[in-house]
């Protein structure tokens, strides 16, 4: 969100309420930091994140009406990015499957040091970000995105389930089917690895 | 919540090192289309 505290987020949404395009054009610069850091966190494979920002931003005019005030402004916009990218990776039919032989060097390096029962050696990070992400990539939509806000953005249940709007119960459940999934990817890969 | 899988924990905490520089101001002309949209759109009732 813009640093700019002195944003009248009350009034613009007044004047956008009034088909004000200067008022729309303000929102959107004000929320795109909020947008495009959850954008970039939940992002499908090939699909640009301006055109999912974008995506997100035309939900948000067409649903003003619909806004009550129940939670902050920013918040509900949030909420409209997270579900919007959930929806964008359900849209993509087919996750990848990647075999041990897909691995980069340091890809391999990082799942060796963190797998090895002896190992103290610190895995590297950017090769570590990107096995992750080769990993989430594998997960069902909503586990996925449950995973990354919980895991990478460290985020609690209730806030996953306040963006999300599932329940608690909903949140745990995905969490605990995505990890039983992620140790399965853990163990294929070093099968494949051994072999 | 329970966790068992240390190696995924020691993978993601080294992911987490990872900063993410990029800038997250709207790129020049995004807002003023996605607005442009937008208002014709919420104008039509579409």
């Amino acid at each position: 969100m813009s640093d700019d505290q002195s944003f009248d987020l009350v009034g613009c949404l007044d004047r956008v309420r009034s088909h004000d395009q200067a008022a729309a054009r303000q929102l959107v610069e004000h929320l795109y930091p909020i947008v495009i850091r959850i954008v970039r966190a939940h992002l499908p494979r090939r699909v640009p994140e301006e055109d999912l920002a974008q995506d997100v931003f035309l939900k948000m005019f067409t649903r003003l009406d619909q806004y009550q005030g129940a939670m902050p402004f920013p918040h509900w916009v949030s909420r409209i990015a997270v579900t919007t990218c959930i929806d964008q990776l359900r849209a993509q039919k087919r996750r990848p499957e990647y075999r041990w032989a897909d691995l980069s060097e340091g890809q391999a390096e990082a799942l060796e040091a963190v797998t090895a029962d002896d190992s103290e050696q610190a895995p590297d990070a950017l090769a570590s970000h990107e096995l992750v992400h080769r990993l989430l990539d594998q997960l069902k939509p909503a586990d996925r995105s449950v995973i990354q806000m919980l895991d990478l953005e460290q985020k609690s249940i209730a806030e996953i389930s306040s963006l999300t709007g599932w329940s608690p119960s909903l949140v745990k459940v995905r969490a605990f089917r995505a990890r039983r999934k992620l140790q399965k990817l853990f163990a294929e890969l070093r099968k494949k690895e051994g072999s | 919540m329970k966790r068992s899988n240390p190696a995924w924990e020691r993978l993601v905490a080294a992911a987490r090192n990872v900063p993410d520089e990029r800038d997250v101001q709207a790129p020049f002309g995004f807002a003023t289309r996605v607005a442009e949209i937008g208002m014709t759109s919420k104008r039509m009732g579409l």
